[in-house]
């Protein structure tokens, strides 16, 4: 088996024995019913007292071959409005970048917690839409009504 | 802060002792430590170390150890001298047990002595064996003369119990410390070697605790014992060497007899579970008889009672944390259903799913419980699938008992009644309903293995729920149902079997409303629905119960959403059949807009579902009159709307107003009286994102087979009066409210909508009447009407509007250079400098000829706005610019008035644009920014005769960033680039230079 599959395998049960509140994450099933390691769903929830709570960000992590030599990518589906979200759903952090802040140790408990703190803290220094950016250095009130409304399309059930 | 003095005597020093565990201001504090820190390290630090444990006090004495531990890791001494510091170590570790020094100082000791191992194992091999032998004499012994002691039992068992103590508070410092010592690197070797030797007199030393002669032992040696095991079991998993193991493994039998003496059970309950999770290589065939028999006992089957009995106290728990890991260790022997011994433990495991309690709220077993089923039904799958089934290694497979834990565990998920979940707080709710998706996830599992019949056992639940009207049974067997949707893959049995289901009494029941089914129950039987709108596409019969229940829930403000979503889902995907039904569905919505409690959102999902089956409509004119009714609908609001925006400032509406309702979803609606302006305002929203919401329903599938319908190239003049009355609501709206940022979002959206569309329809609109929206006048966000224009030019291009582009550009590019112009600089309006950018860049590369044609003030503004974009600092408008270069350098027209055009641009832009791209990589773009800017760096190199040049004058030019690169190496960073000819490498050779150039104390952070 290959570093990435067992590592893969590792952090999958290292989720199941202690995952973060109110997330989830796992690998998806293909059109025969098996578990391809590489692709994971998972639900991010908005932090509690922040003004993203009550919704629940379906994000996709796909493992590349080289992983946990090189990060997965993590892509919202559909895409979020958020400063470091690209319009494609990729998510723009750097602990998911090779070149500045991946390590192998990062696992996927770590990313997903990362993930849910960018929501509430936007780094305002790489941008990725300039929709959500722009809003959120300029119009903070237009950015939070917005972002209302992507709590409630995203509803946690 | 008051100035704090160095000390120059003893009893200074011990005065900042004290002064430091007395509260005091954090800054204080820390100052103080500053101080003492600085002694210690000072060359008096030995002496001061000396002086402080002879004196009285745990804390100074301790800081006198501490000093030690100090000096021994900052200072490396001559051998003899390290002898000595040794055996004073030892004297004072002899003399602190026996004038009443406190533990802390006794285990600082113990530390320190350990210290000294770490940097001077050579000169103390048997250290655990020679602090015995001095610790039995009361007296420093020389290192050499343990080798002469006799067996070390009789030395260990003699020993007085603080003595005992003293000792296996060193053996465990010395396994825990020295495992943070690399134990790979070869520089440690030697270390390691000699902690290795020490094994046998470490475990003597614990044996006698665990198992002494004649029963003479405290409960306190034996915690320690347990302890210094528990540090040793960590070294000894670490390195793998025998004969540690085997001298730990020995002590396994006595360690497990401590699990039943009460005030032990505790800490070594935590011992075996943890190494049975983490090694359980470790354990011997033995060990695992021994331990089977143990939860064989009763005194096992008392605990194991007790927990499933509904104790959930710590030890409780632990107990059944314990079972878990055992059968992890165990779980090849779980897995053979012929292993009686094994079957039994397992049935024990399952059992914990049944322990009295709701899940996370009481019940603290059920999670962990679950999660070994979990992964045990995963190992059984990996097993099955991976193996041809004759290579087994067990007979078969325990299947029964995974349907009894399916049994169990649908039990426990089932919700409380009501007064109980409202009196939980949010964790335990949380907890509760984390521990139902746990379940839905082994259910998932359990299908690989057992396919259909788990369907069909949830079926049958679902139905004798119903027949006994069992609503917390019904709920929590639909939910087990609903998790299983994604497994089952289209057949006859598993229609049949969900036939069972949709055909039963369960609509008409939850049709009755709440006095009959209660909410929580038709929220789950709604979600059911929806995860099998694959089912109801191929029985088309049930279709008009299911939507007919939603529909009538989806008043309802608790079951709005869910039910507005499956609405959604069934009627998008089962469109086709519901052609012939529109007229009924129109009428459905127009009953529910009067209804108050109808939720924007559930509504916009409700137009939408119409709006897709109306898309079906072969016929247009049936097609456009749908439209037309359902625009009618919409336009009240448009209406109310309009009529309210007139009405003179600052009146007021009565919050019971219709309109009101209309404006205000439920938990946002005032109660006093409200501005008909803020009225007026969500009205327009309202009916905007319902022209949204349809626009986006009647977008044709991905997966429709194109070609197949007649395209209807003759004018259809119904059509064209649906565009007509469209366009007029969203001009009046953007006239009104524009100053929303909301309101253009959502314009823009209903433009887009009609964009990606290949046939005529009533969202895609001529390019006059978009073009003609698009250029009039806005007053809040028109950066997002310019990212919308450059999605319609992008779709004229793919669409059949070909003959369009060049009008079309015509009015729109002098827009948006207008637009930029009257921006005051560039990065005033950065969204808007970005789309205008990219905007201009995109017609560049697919029509150079009809952006070369603008006016030549018009190009000359641009492509210095650009300029100055990538000497800007807007990280999103500067990407769009350098895209922009890259574009234009490389940028090519057949028609050779317009080549020309760009040949010259070119010649005259270059020094200016290199002079921008050297700046930027000499150190003022971000890290991030790099790759991007090498492309035109890259492009320019191979295009341009004088890109040689063009660089090398920016290169030299005085307004260079940076100092600290010299002439050569930026001669040699030129040669690089004009060598690699564009190739990726570029990309590396840039990043090199600008670190450089940024100078080498770089790091992330900046």
């Amino acid at each position: 088996m290959s570093l990435c599959t067992l590592r893969l395998g590792e952090e999958r049960k290292q989720w199941r024995k202690d995952h973060p509140f109110g997330f989830w994450a796992r690998p998806v099933k293909n059109a025969q019913g098996v578990l391809d390691l590489k692709t994971w769903e998972c639900g991010i929830p908005g932090k509690e007292k922040t003004i993203w709570e009550g919704g629940l960000y379906k994000m996709t992590m796909i493992f590349p071959d080289e992983y946990p030599t090189k990060p997965p990518k993590c892509k919202f589906t559909p895409p979020l409005f958020h400063p470091n979200v690209y319009p494609s759903g990729t998510v723009c952090l750097s602990i998911l970048n090779e070149d500045e802040g991946w390590k192998p140790a990062i696992t996927v408990k770590a990313i997903a917690l990362g993930v849910q703190d960018l929501l509430d803290n936007p780094n305002p220094d790489s941008p990725a839409q300039a929709e959500a950016y722009n809003l959120f250095k300029r119009d903070r009130i237009e950015y939070e009504k917005r972002v209302k409304r992507t709590v409630r399309d995203n509803a946690a059930s | 802060m008051e100035n704090i003095q160095v000390p120059t005597s003893l009893p200074e020093v011990e005065q900042l002792i004290h002064e430091l565990y007395k509260p005091n201001p954090a800054d204080r504090i820390t100052h103080i430590q500053d101080v003492l820190q600085r002694l210690q390290r000072s060359p008096q630090g030995w002496q001061l170390a000396q002086g402080l444990l002879a004196r009285p006090g745990d804390n100074i004495k301790f800081f006198g150890a501490l000093t030690i531990i100090v000096k021994l890791n900052t200072e490396r001494l001559p051998d003899d001298d390290a002898r000595s510091v040794l055996q004073t170590l030892i004297t004072w570790l002899i003399n602190s047990l026996q004038d009443g020094s406190g533990p802390v100082v006794v285990r600082k000791l113990c530390s320190a002595l350990v210290t000294y191992f770490i940097h001077y194992s050579h000169t103390w091999v048997k250290c655990v064996r020679h602090i015995i032998h001095c610790l039995d004499l009361n007296a420093s012994v020389p290192v050499d003369d343990v080798r002469d002691v006799a067996p070390i039992e009789h030395l260990v068992q003699a020993l007085e119990p603080r003595k005992f103590l003293a000792a296996s508070w060193f053996a465990a410092a010395l396994a825990e410390e020295t495992e943070k010592v690399d134990t790979k690197s070869t520089k440690h070797i030697g270390l390691h070697e000699h902690v290795l030797g020490n094994a046998d007199d470490v475990a003597s030393l614990m044996a006698s605790a665990l198992k002494p002669v004649g029963g003479a032992t405290s409960i306190q040696s034996q915690k320690e014992a347990i302890h210094c095991l528990q540090a040793w079991f960590v070294y000894a998993q670490r390195t793998l060497k025998q004969p540690l193991i085997q001298n730990l493994q020995a002590l396994v039998q006595p360690t497990i007899r401590c699990l039943l003496v009460d005030n032990l059970y505790e800490i070594t309950v935590e011992l075996l579970t943890d190494t049975l999770g983490n090694w359980q290589q470790f354990f011997t065939r033995d060990h695992y008889d021994s331990l089977y028999a143990l939860f064989e006992s009763p005194w096992a089957q008392q605990r194991y009672h007790d927990l499933v009995g509904g104790d959930f106290e710590f030890d409780s728990v632990q107990f059944g944390l314990f079972m878990l890991a055992f059968g992890d260790a165990q779980v090849v022997e779980m897995m053979d259903a012929t292993d009686a011994r094994a079957q039994s433990f397992l049935a024990g495991l399952a059992g914990l799913l049944t322990a009295q309690g709701h899940p996370a709220a009481d019940d603290k077993i059920f999670v962990p419980a679950l999660e070994f089923w979990a992964a045990f039904v995963e190992n059984l799958v990996d097993t099955l699938f991976s193996k041809s089934t004759e290579n087994l290694p067990w007979g078969k497979p325990p299947l029964s008992q995974v349907m009894q834990v399916v049994s169990y565990s649908w039990q426990k998920i089932q919700y409380p009644p009501l007064s109980v979940y409202n009196s939980w707080d949010s964790t335990e709710k949380a907890g509760f309903g984390d521990a139902r998706k746990d379940v839905a996830d082994f259910l998932q599992s359990v299908y690989t293995i057992s396919g259909m019949p788990l369907i069909s056992l949830f079926v049958d639940l679902v139905l004798q729920a119903l027949a006994k009207s069992a609503w917390t049974e019904l709920e929590a067997a639909c939910f087990c149902l609903g998790a299983l949707s994604d497994c089952a893959s289209e057949g006859t049995s598993y229609d049949d079997a969900l036939t069972k289901v949709f055909g039963s009494a369960l609509f008409d029941l939850l049709r009755q409303g709440q006095d009959v089914v209660p909410m929580r129950a038709r929220q789950t039987c709604l979600y059911l629905i929806e995860r099998y709108s694959d089912y109801f596409v191929r029985h088309a019969d049930f279709l008009p119960a299911a939507l007919n229940l939603l529909f009538s829930a989806v008043g309802h403000r608790h079951l709005a959403l869910p039910s507005s979503k499956s609405i959604n889902t069934l009627c998008s995907s089962c469109r086709s059949l519901l052609t012939s039904e529109v007229g009924a569905f129109l009428e459905q919505y127009d009953s529910l807009r009067s209804n108050p409690e109808f939720d924007s959102l559930a509504e916009e999902r409700v137009v939408g579902a119409i709006a897709s089956i109306i898309q079906t409509i072969p016929d247009g004119a049936s097609k456009s009159n749908a439209i037309r009714r359902l625009l009618i609908l919409v336009g009240v609001d448009v209406d109310n709307s309009l009529r309210l925006k007139s009405s003179e400032a600052g009146a007021l509406i009565n919050p019971d107003d219709p309109m009101v309702s209309r404006a205000f979803d439920v938990s946002q609606r005032p109660t006093a009286p409200v501005l008909a302006d803020d009225t007026s305002l969500q009205l327009a929203i309202r009916a905007l994102r319902c022209l949204a919401s349809i626009a986006k329903g009647l977008q044709a599938p991905v997966d429709l087979d194109a070609g197949d319908d007649d395209i209807q190239t003759a004018r259809n003049t119904d059509l064209e009066q649906v565009h007509v009355d469209i366009m007029g609501i969203l001009m009046r709206l953007k006239d009104l409210f524009s100053g929303n940022s909301e309101v253009v979002d959502v314009i823009c959206a209903v433009l887009r909508a009609g964009l990606s569309e290949t046939e005529p329809g009533p969202f895609v609109f001529p390019p006059l009447m978009v073009t003609g929206l698009i250029t009039s006048s806005w007053n809040n966000r028109v950066a997002t009407v310019v990212n919308t224009a450059s999605a319609f030019v992008s779709s004229l291009n793919a669409g059949r509007y070909k003959q369009h582009i060049a009008p079309t550009l015509g009015q729109l590019l002098p827009w948006v250079f207008n637009l930029l112009h009257q921006l005051p600089e560039p990065e005033s309006d950065p969204e808007l400098s970005q789309y205008g950018i990219e905007f201009a860049q995109r017609v560049l590369a697919r029509h150079p000829e009809i952006l070369m044609s603008q006016a030549s003030d018009m190009l000359e503004f641009v492509f210095l706005f650009a300029i100055k974009l990538l000497n800007g600092s807007e990280p999103l408008p500067k990407a769009a610019a350098t895209e922009f270069w890259t574009t234009f350098i490389t940028a090519k027209s057949d028609d050779q008035n317009t080549q020309a055009t760009l040949n010259i641009a070119m010649s005259h832009l270059g020094p200016q644009l290199c002079q921008c791209l050297v700046q930027n990589i000499g150190g003022r773009a971000s890290r991030s920014e790099l790759d991007k800017l090498s492309d035109p760096l890259k492009k320019l190199v191979v295009q341009h005769v004088h890109a040689q040049k063009w660089l090398e004058a920016a290169l030299n030019d005085p307004a260079f960033p940076s100092d600290k690169v010299s002439t050569g190496e930026k001669a040699l960073f030129l040669k690089k680039v004009m060598s690699l000819r564009g190739a990726r490498a570029t990309n590396q050779v840039v990043r090199d230079f600008w670190l450089a150039c940024r100078g080498s104390n770089f790091t992330y952070a900046s």
